[in-house]
C-alpha cells in the first residue's frame, strides 16, 4: 500500500525524495519504494525518516482500521 | 492470479535470506575449489575429457557469476564497503593476477618439472589475468556509476504532486 501521509508530508515541506534520503542516510530509491509501498521499511529507517520530516512514527506510519475510529 | 501465502515471519524470512545467501557463497567458492582440483589433478595428456568432465560445473559456476553480476549492475549495487573507483580495480585486479599465477606456477612446475618456462608461463598468465580483471571491473565500475545515477535521479512527476 502506498505511503501517501509520508509523501504528502515531504511534499508539505517543499522537501525532494533526494533531499528527505540525504537527512534519513539512505539512497533516493529507497525513499521512492517506501512512498510506492514496494518497500518495508525497519523502524530504525522509520524513525531517521520521522526525524527528518519532524513529525512522529504514527503521523506518518500509523494506519486506523475502521472499528478504531468508531471507538474514539 | 492470487500469490502464494508465505509461512513465514519477517523474522523468519529475514533468517531464510541468510541462510540462502550462504548457500550461495557456499556453491560459489565450492564449484571454484571443484573446477581448479580438477584442473589441478588431471594429468597433461587428458585435457580433452577435462573439459568434457568440467562443462557442466564450468555453465553452472558462470551462470551463477553472470547473474550475480548482472543484478547487481542493474541494481547499482557495487559492494557492501568497496566503492567502484580505480583503487578497487587495481587492487581486485591484482588479487586476482596474484590467485592466479601462485596456481598457474605450482601447475605448470608440478607438471612439467621446469622452472625456467613454469616462471614464463606466469608471468604471461598473471599479466593477461591483471588486464582482463581490471578491463572487466572497470566496464562494471562505469556502468555501476551510470545505473546508480539513473536511479538517483528524482522522479519528474514529485514536484507536480
Amino acid at each position: 500500500m502506498r505511503n501517501l501521509k509520508m509523501k504528502f508530508r515531504r511534499i508539505e515541506l517543499e522537501m525532494s525524495q533526494t533531499e528527505l534520503a540525504r537527512r534519513a542516510g539512505v539512497t533516493r530509491q529507497t525513499i521512492g519504494m517506501i512512498e510506492a509501498g514496494e518497500f518495508n521499511p525497519s523502524i530504525k529507517l522509520c524513525v531517521a525518516i520521522c526525524r527528518a520530516l519532524g513529525c512522529t512514527l504514527n503521523d506518518i506510519f500509523w494506519e486506523e482500521h475502521e472499528d478504531e475510529k468508531v471507538e474514539k | 492470479m492470487k500469490k502464494w501465502k508465505s509461512n513465514l515471519d519477517e523474522m523468519q524470512e529475514q533468517k531464510l535470506l541468510k541462510i540462502e545467501h550462504n548457500g550461495c557463497w557456499i556453491a560459489f567458492w565450492g564449484l571454484l575449489i571443484v573446477i581448479l582440483a580438477q584442473v589441478a589433478f588431471t594429468p597433461t595428456g587428458q585435457y580433452a575429457n577435462l573439459l568434457r568432465i568440467l562443462a557442466g560445473e564450468w555453465i553452472v559456476f558462470i551462470a551463477l557469476t553472470f547473474y550475480m553480476l548482472f543484478a547487481c549492475v542493474k541494481n547499482g549495487i557495487w559492494d557492501r564497503r568497496l566503492h567502484p573507483d580505480r583503487k578497487t580495480n587495481l587492487l581486485c585486479a591484482l588479487l586476482a593476477a596474484v590467485a592466479v599465477a601462485v596456481f598457474e606456477f605450482f601447475y605448470t612446475y608440478f607438471h612439467f618439472h621446469k622452472l625456467g618456462p613454469s616462471l614464463a608461463a606466469t608471468g604471461v598468465i598473471a599479466l593477461f589475468t591483471f588486464a582482463f580483471c581490471y578491463a572487466t571491473l572497470l566496464v562494471a565500475a562505469k556502468v555501476t556509476k551510470k545505473q546508480q545515477e539513473k536511479l538517483e535521479e528524482e522522479p519528474e512527476d514529485e514536484t507536480e504532486t
